[in-house]
């Protein structure tokens, strides 16, 4: 039984299983300087993904931060921050299918084609985006559509 | 991965076909992760011709659940309800027999039709049955609460079996089943951690590989022992292309007593987690899966059940009752959500013949 479920593996088993994740080319710069200051603003309060626990989380000044305390938690952000927001960003992004991803759509109202996010629920104050063409769902938009910045601007509220 | 979408329906053999009957089946599962299911049954099977029968059947599943699968900050307890009908016709000529079915399931996130033939033969005076059944499925896959959400599986199988009339005592049947998924195999529900370049934790939605070939070999054996007890065994082996390898073994002792059948019943299961399972990724992966049934884990059931029958009992010809009742294990090794969980299943019965 073992040899015959041995020569069935080996028969069958499908190639890449065990590759990478092929990652979206997303501009760095465009998300530090026009996507940052949005999701600072509409989704990293406490109750929401200013929340460690949360599967995709987001730093920001005032409010969740990579160690510190109380004294340091207005600081602008560190450059691991930055690093961390960009990359839980860009890991939410479907590879395949970019404008379909969670992260896009699940802000956006269903009436306008997003995905259901409990956020809109509990605090029964419609969800972030309320259609497509608000500017600041624009902006992220634009980001997953392959939007770039000059690389040397400079991020509102930072230090840089 | 959902049972129903490879389970196959193949003909039966031939036997005396009561006129009609209906029957009621109930049970409630409960375990140590916080999951809650009742599920009930209702069949009925008529004889519309000689060789001809019909049979429809309808079920219901009432789920609660806490578990660590569903769990996040966001979410916390879910409660939801699926529904299954199906509807078959059966031929059986006493040589030859054969089935055709249909199932239509749906639940707030899931929708399913599935499509199921399957045909038998009796050869060497009916002691050797040959058979083969095929099904297709189609699955449409949502996401609560969000009809923006669309996705679909595919899923077709088939199936070959011998059944040997080896002694007076002995039965043995060996089966192959192969099942081909195509499509959303995730869950949209789950996220998975991993470790980002910048020393943060990030996580993604859970992505499974879109096609699926599933492969499983069974044997089983009933050798009848004593004066009227038999012993029912079997074993099989799965493997698939995701790398996912088990076994399972079981064994059930039944003894009648007149009108009553009583059994005890064991059985084991153990499987290798799927190639692309980790249960922590330290980077990120093509295919990321937090599913516990993609990791490496085994577990056991142990039950009992009494069976009652009673022929001829006024207009009918067959009076009939079950209880069953099951205890279960199952211990992850690389699941590091969940380490084990256990619990309980009853199951009532009942049924009647005309």
């Amino acid at each position: 039984m073992k040899w015959l479920l041995m020569a069935l593996y080996f028969a069958g088993c499908q190639p890449g299983l065990n590759d990478p994740r092929d990652l979206p080319a997303l501009d760095e710069p465009f998300f530090r300087c026009r996507v940052q200051p949005v999701i600072a603003k509409s989704c990293a309060t406490f109750t929401c993904h200013g929340d460690g626990r949360r599967f995709y989380r987001v730093y920001a000044r005032n409010r969740l931060r990579l160690g510190g305390d109380e004294t340091t938690r207005n600081a602008p952000l560190s450059a691991q921050e930055r690093a961390a927001n960009f990359e839980s960003a860009i890991a939410m992004i479907d590879p395949q299918n970019p404008l379909q991803s969670f992260w896009l759509l699940k802000p956006l109202e269903l009436a306008a084609g997003g995905y259901y996010h409990r956020g809109a629920v509990i605090f029964n104050a419609g969800n972030v985006f309320h259609d497509r063409g608000d500017p600041d769902f624009q902006t992220l938009n634009d980001w997953v559509n392959g939007a770039r910045e000059d690389p040397a601007c400079v991020e509102p509220g930072s230090n840089q | 991965m959902r049972l129903q979408l490879i389970a196959l329906v193949i003909a039966a053999s031939a036997s005396a076909e009561p006129l009609a009957s209906l029957d009621l089946r109930s049970g409630v599962y409960q375990d140590s992760d916080r999951t809650f299911i009742s599920t009930t049954t209702v069949a009925a099977r008529g004889t519309i011709k000689q060789r001809l029968t019909l049979e429809a059947r309808y079920l219901v599943d009432v789920i609660s659940s806490a578990s660590v699968d569903v769990i996040t900050a966001a979410t916390g307890t879910f409660r939801e309800t699926r529904h299954e009908v199906e509807g078959a016709l059966a031929f059986h000529d006493g040589t030859r027999a054969a089935n055709a079915s249909y199932v239509y399931s749906i639940e707030n996130d899931w929708q399913s039709h599935t499509a199921n033939l399957g045909f038998s033969h009796d050869l060497a005076q009916h002691d050797v049955t040959v058979g083969a059944g095929g099904t297709f499925g189609y699955n449409r896959v949502g996401r609560a609460g969000d009809p923006n959400f669309h996705r679909t599986l595919y899923a077709a199988g088939g199936m070959v079996f011998a059944t040997f009339v080896l002694t007076r005592r002995d039965l043995l049947n060996v089966s192959y089943t192969l099942a081909y998924l195509s499509g959303y195999q995730a869950s949209p529900y789950r996220y998975v951690y991993f470790n980002e370049a910048s020393g943060s934790r990030g996580s993604v939605p859970e992505t499974d590989p879109e096609l699926r070939g599933r492969h499983a070999l069974t044997a089983r054996w009933n050798h009848h022992l004593f004066k009227d007890s038999a012993l029912q065994s079997h074993l099989r082996g799965y493997a698939d292309d995701w790398g996912v390898l088990s076994l399972t073994a079981g064994a059930e002792y039944l003894v009648g007593f007149g009108q009553f059948t009583v059994g005890a019943h064991l059985r084991g299961y153990v499987q290798q987690h799927a190639g692309f399972y980790r249960p922590v990724y330290q980077t990120a992966m093509r295919y990321m899966t937090a599913d516990r049934e993609l990791s490496s884990f085994i577990d056991g059931f142990g039950g009992v059940r009494a069976e009652w029958r009673r022929a001829h009992l006024g207009p009918l010809a067959e009076l009939r009752a079950e209880a069953k009742l099951d205890g279960f294990g199952f211990w992850f090794f690389d699941f590091p959500r969940l380490q084990s969980r256990n619990g309980l299943i009853v199951e009532l019965a009942i049924g009647a013949s005309l």
